[in-house]
């Protein structure tokens, strides 16, 4: 039994090597910040590959559910809202919103980021997570499948 | 002005009396024209005042911190994205040397309906122990958006656990220790220009 155990760890590491090679997305830069019940994650998803990917779905031990999202941002003027002011002063206003999307494309040889004001996941959490905490989170491409990465939590610049 | 002149050439005692008269009509009309004056005059740009529950459930009147500087700012807890970003700017800004510390950071909830006192408490409390979250009825909260020009909808539930979000204004009033509104940001500003508004608001 010993004597195959080297072959098996060669063959894995073979593998592995080939996956990584025939798997040209990998997702980097995963976190999060301290959340009580809604965390949010960004991360950088890299496709190194001639092909496009799409990343499809997220799941993750530290929710009961994570959403691809996408927020917006609409700006209103002050005379597109027919003059608005606020004490006296004229003030344009935008307005924040969030939509679910059901897959965020990752064009071959493309970089897509998961950042505040745009793409993201969003968690609804088993725990609340606090700084310095870690937790997985796997995310589904349609066709790199499943990578796992660790999210750091911890206040954001 | 001529016709006064006129009397006045005519007779000394009928002049005194035109200048009476003129200025006990002067003194009337300014009674009504300064409260005109204070009505629809230039004014002070002061925040429109509310009263609100606060995170410990005690009512928070924002005249009462008159004093202190206040920065507002609308919002959600179980939005993930916009408003922690926000707040998160806004406890680095408060933490630079230049900003006051005796400024009142107040997040108003769009979502009375999930957002209770003991959820706001929680909330803010992971960005800054000073941080307030406030709270009310629909009835309370309704004349606060509209006087903050704060549109807000809730978006029908895309999940199975009914969870939906909120669509809603991302102004940042920086209210001075007057009362005032000294400056309105906005969620996306960097967090430079969040630290400059910090320390030049008071």
């Amino acid at each position: 039994m010993n004597r195959f155990v080297p072959f098996l760890a060669f063959a894995g590491l073979t593998i592995s090597a080939a996956l990584a090679a025939a798997v040209p997305v990998s997702v980097s830069g995963a976190r999060s910040r301290p959340a009580a019940t809604t965390a949010v994650v960004y991360a950088t998803l890299h496709n190194a590959g001639s092909v496009d990917d799409r990343l499809i779905g997220a799941t993750s031990p530290a929710a009961t559910s994570v959403g691809l999202h996408q927020s917006y941002t609409t700006k209103m003027s002050g005379s597109s809202m027919g003059g608005m002011q606020m004490a006296g002063m004229p003030m344009n206003q935008s307005m924040v919103g969030m939509r679910t999307v059901s897959s965020i494309g990752v064009p071959a040889h493309g970089v897509v980021r998961l950042q505040p004001g745009g793409y993201h996941l969003m968690l609804d959490l088993r725990h609340a997570i606090r700084s310095g905490d870690t937790f997985v989170v796997r995310w589904h491409f349609a066709h790199a499948g499943w990578i796992a990465t660790k999210v750091a939590v911890g206040a954001m610049q | 002005m001529t016709a006064i002149a006129r009397f006045g050439a005519s007779s000394g005692g009928r002049r005194l009396a035109s200048i009476s008269l003129v200025a006990i009509l002067v003194a009337v009309a300014a009674i009504p024209l300064a409260a005109l004056w204070r009505a629809f005059g230039p004014h002070p740009p002061y925040a429109p005042d509310f009263t609100l529950t606060d995170q410990d459930g005690r009512p928070f009147t924002l005249s009462a911190q008159r004093g202190h500087p206040v920065v507002l700012f609308f919002g959600y807890t179980h939005c993930p994205d916009t408003c922690p970003t926000t707040l998160a700017h806004l406890a680095r800004a408060l933490r630079s040397p230049g900003a006051p510390q005796d400024a009142r950071v107040v997040f108003v909830t769009v979502d009375p309906q999930r957002d209770s006192p003991a959820v706001l408490k929680r909330y803010v409390a992971l960005f800054d122990p000073r941080f307030v979250g406030l709270t009310g009825s629909p009835a309370a909260l309704e004349p606060v958006y509209t006087a903050y020009h704060t549109w807000h909808e809730s978006l029908p539930p895309k999940t199975r656990g009914g969870d939906y979000e909120v669509a809603h204004g991302a102004a940042i009033y920086f209210i001075g220790r007057r009362g005032t509104v000294r400056t309105i940001g906005d969620w996306s500003d960097d967090t430079s220009t969040l630290r400059s508004d910090m320390e030049n608001f008071q």
